[in-house]
């Protein structure tokens, strides 16, 4: 039993945080795209005022910093309970 | 513009290297194994590498670079900020774990990891070396910049200050006492950016920052100006020579003989101008507004600038509502309250030359609309955005994309995943990572955009924009944003240091050429090449004193994102990567990387002094042709060599 990989090590269990990994990768990307694509071909909307006067230049950047710590966190999290679940798997096996 | 020199600020900077490096000194005598020296045992808890995730990422760039870009030119700076940020995102959810589990003190280790190929180790040595150099280059003149007004010093002195600190905390303690140093930089560097950020909102917005001083005004020359030299007090000089084509009135006073230039603002019809600020200089004697330069009596020094026009409590529109001073502002009230005032920025002119060999830079003020500053693309760097030209905005999202992909391909941030146990707390500390990142690219927005108009700006350095906005909040938080900015440079430089050391030491000597070092020789070779690259660094940082900062940084960026990202990504989601593909795609990242910023226009004008039209390639940010680039030439390469179970 010595050499069983570790939980954090166990290749079924990094999978599963890698997938979820990957989707939230891509939320943000898509989020990092739709920023410089309004950046550089409609930087009239970017000059919009949206909310409480501020225009959406401002509120989308500060929402892609925000958004990076919202999803680090969320992810970390998921992680968190995944391990929790295989663990519980584990010692039901 | 001629600094005030400050005790407090060098009792203070002193106190904090006196902290480093007894800590160093400390550590050093505990650290002797080169699992020790290079990673840290990796015991290093996960919430102390998180903030010195932040403390080795913020460099001079960011702090200087990003505010002093904010200053002048409004939102582009912020552009960086966004930028560099969402880097965090590629190491947090496609490198860091598995990075952990495949290496052991750097990220050739893990590129490595399954090949023991003598080439990858080679490629990935050289790429971090060349990396890191580039990436010290800015850090160094950061430090030249600050000593100037911290000391009086000049540039060289910084430079060497930080280079010998530096080399004495990567030498005596190795990771150990950097991870501490970046830990406690991270640490002031944020809680005093908040400090101040508390500061700028409580202070609000008011048109008259420095009670006492020249205000920007505008004059018609129809008017004021035409009637000046009908008295004869003014002598209107002819637009002749290098000055005919350029927006310039120049007016001599007949009675002192002192030269003032106005600068039209919305030429042709109705001609209004305003003063602007110049310095000439002619058969070697420097004059600054017509004085020569220096603070004492019949001398001058340059004038503060950066002032708020016309605050407008409602909509542009309706231009009666306007106030003086706002008092305290919320966050987003401060943005809102900007977006409707105008603000006067300055810009520097290209150098005239006369025929006589007298040469004049002019720095001229601007009057702007808050809501055309807090826009993309107002800024020299970022002005494609706003161009017709398809090319240009190629060059935009080019960089924003190395800025994208560079973070997770930087040899100073890959190795401090190493400092830790495991996978997870390589996790949660990229979170603490990111949100003391975060945090302080918000409050770099507070900063750039209170120092714009706290009427305190140095026109002719943009880099000095955070510690001038602190002085206007008095002498003490000068001293210590000064202090702190100077103690930035030093966490930053030393994680750079470790890297390329950690790459001579560990991927050259020993993997590549196959020394058979002990423990204690892998040190010694380790402490030797970081004396030697913290010496390259200091000759570079000497060398690159005239150049912006920000501009630098965003070149490492491309090259870091062009040789290692491609072969970090394969390497992890594609089964059939071999050595050759790696070692290849390094390479040519590199070198196309490298090859085209030596060719932009950028480098034609800063570097060789030629015109930048004459550059062959299109944009100056190669990022968007060779980091695919990179992944393309690790796909062909790949697939024309064997698999790696094919023996």
């Amino acid at each position: 039993m010595t050499d069983q990989p570790t939980s954090s090590e166990d290749p079924v269990l990094l999978a599963r945080q890698s997938r979820i990994a990957l989707r939230l990768f891509a939320v943000y990307l898509v989020a990092y795209a739709g920023f410089m694509g309004l950046a550089a071909f409609a930087p009239q909307v970017m000059a919009k005022p949206a909310l409480f006067g501020v225009n959406v230049a401002i509120l989308y950047g500060l929402a892609l910093i925000f958004g990076a710590l919202f999803l680090a966190v969320l992810y970390m999290r998921r992680c968190h309970r995944l391990e929790a679940d295989f663990h519980a798997e584990r010692g039901r096996t | 513009m001629i600094p005030d020199f400050s005790w407090t600020a060098v009792a203070i900077f002193g106190f904090f290297v006196a902290i480093v490096l007894g800590i160093s000194f400390y550590l050093g005598s505990r650290a002797k194994s080169a699992q020790g020296y290079f990673a840290a045992h990796g015991q290093v808890h996960w919430f102390v590498n998180g903030v010195a995730f932040a403390g080795d990422y913020l460099s001079a760039a960011s702090f200087l670079g990003i505010c002093g870009m904010i200053a002048f030119y409004g939102y582009d700076g912020f552009l960086y900020s966004i930028g560099y940020l969402a880097g965090w995102i590629v190491a947090l959810f496609v490198i860091a774990e598995p990075l952990k589990r495949m290496g052991k003190f750097t990220f050739a280790d893990a590129l490595d990891n399954q090949f023991h190929s003598r080439g990858i180790k080679l490629a990935a040595a050289i790429s971090t070396l060349f990396v890191s150099v580039f990436y010290l280059i800015p850090q160094m003149v950061g430090a030249g910049t600050l000593i100037k007004p911290l000391l009086g010093l000049p540039h060289a002195a910084g430079v060497v200050t930080v280079g010998v600190v530096v080399i004495v905390i990567v030498v005596t303690a190795g990771m150990v006492s950097t991870t501490w140093v970046q830990f406690i930089k991270g640490t002031l560097l944020v809680f005093f950016c908040a400090i101040l950020t508390v500061m700028i909102l409580n202070r609000g917005l008011t048109v008259d920052p420095r009670p006492g001083d020249a205000k920007f005004q505008r004059h018609t020359v129809a008017n004021d100006l035409a009637a000046l030299t009908q008295q004869g007090k003014y002598e209107l000089l002819p637009a002749e020579g290098p000055w005919e084509k350029l927006p310039y009135v120049r007016l001599r006073d007949t009675a002192t003989n002192k030269l003032a230039i106005w600068r039209k603002l919305k030429p042709p019809a109705e001609f209004p101008v305003a003063l602007a600020q110049y310095e000439t200089t002619s058969q070697g004697v420097k004059l600054v507004n017509g004085f020569p330069h220096g603070k004492g009596e019949g001398q001058a020094d340059f004038r503060t600038v950066g002032q708020i026009t016309k605050i407008r409590t409602a909509n542009a529109a309706d231009s009666a509502a306007t106030v003086d001073q706002t008092g305290a502002l919320g966050p987003l009230e401060y943005f809102a309250t900007l977006q409707r005032s105008d603000v006067v920025t300055w810009e520097r002119d290209a150098a005239v030359k006369e025929a006589d060999g007298t040469t004049t830079i002019v720095y001229y003020p601007r009057e702007m609309s808050g809501a055309d500053l807090l826009i993309p693309g107002g800024s020299p760097t970022f002005k494609g955005v706003r161009s017709e030209k398809f090319t240009d905005k190629l060059d935009f999202l080019s960089l924003m994309l190395a800025l994208f992909c560079g973070t997770a391909s930087l040899p100073h941030i890959l190795i401090r995943y190493y400092t830790v146990k495991d996978g997870e707390s390589a996790r949660k500390s990229t979170v603490i990572g990111i949100a003391s990142i975060g945090f302080f690219y918000v409050l770099t927005l507070f900063l750039g955009l209170g120092a714009m108009t706290s009427g305190a700006l140095d026109p002719t350095n943009t880099n000095m924009a955070a510690p001038l906005l602190a002085r206007s909040f008095g002498e003490w938080p000068f001293a210590v944003i000064s202090a702190i900015a100077f103690t930035t440079v030093l966490g930053t430089v030393s994680g750079l240091i470790l890297a390329a050391a950690g790459a001579v030491a560990h991927d050259l000597a020993s993997s590549f050429f196959q020394w058979n070092l002990s423990d204690h020789d892998k040190i010694r070779v380790a402490k030797l090449s970081a004396v030697v690259v913290g010496a390259i660094a200091m000759v570079l940082g000497i060398v690159f004193e005239k150049f912006n900062v920000t501009f630098l940084v965003g070149w490492a960026f491309n090259v870091a994102a062009s040789a290692n990202l491609p072969s970090l990504v394969m390497l992890l989601f594609w089964p059939r990567t071999t050595k050759q593909g790696i070692t290849a795609a390094i390479w040519v990242g590199m070198i196309t990387s490298l090859g085209w910023i030596l060719l932009s226009a950028q480098a034609y004008k800063d570097i060789y002094g030629l015109p930048p039209t004459d550059s062959i390639v299109p944009f100056s940010q190669p990022g968007i042709v060779t980091i695919p680039l990179g992944f393309l030439t690790l796909i062909v390469v790949s697939l024309l060599t064997p698999p790696r179970d094919a023996k």
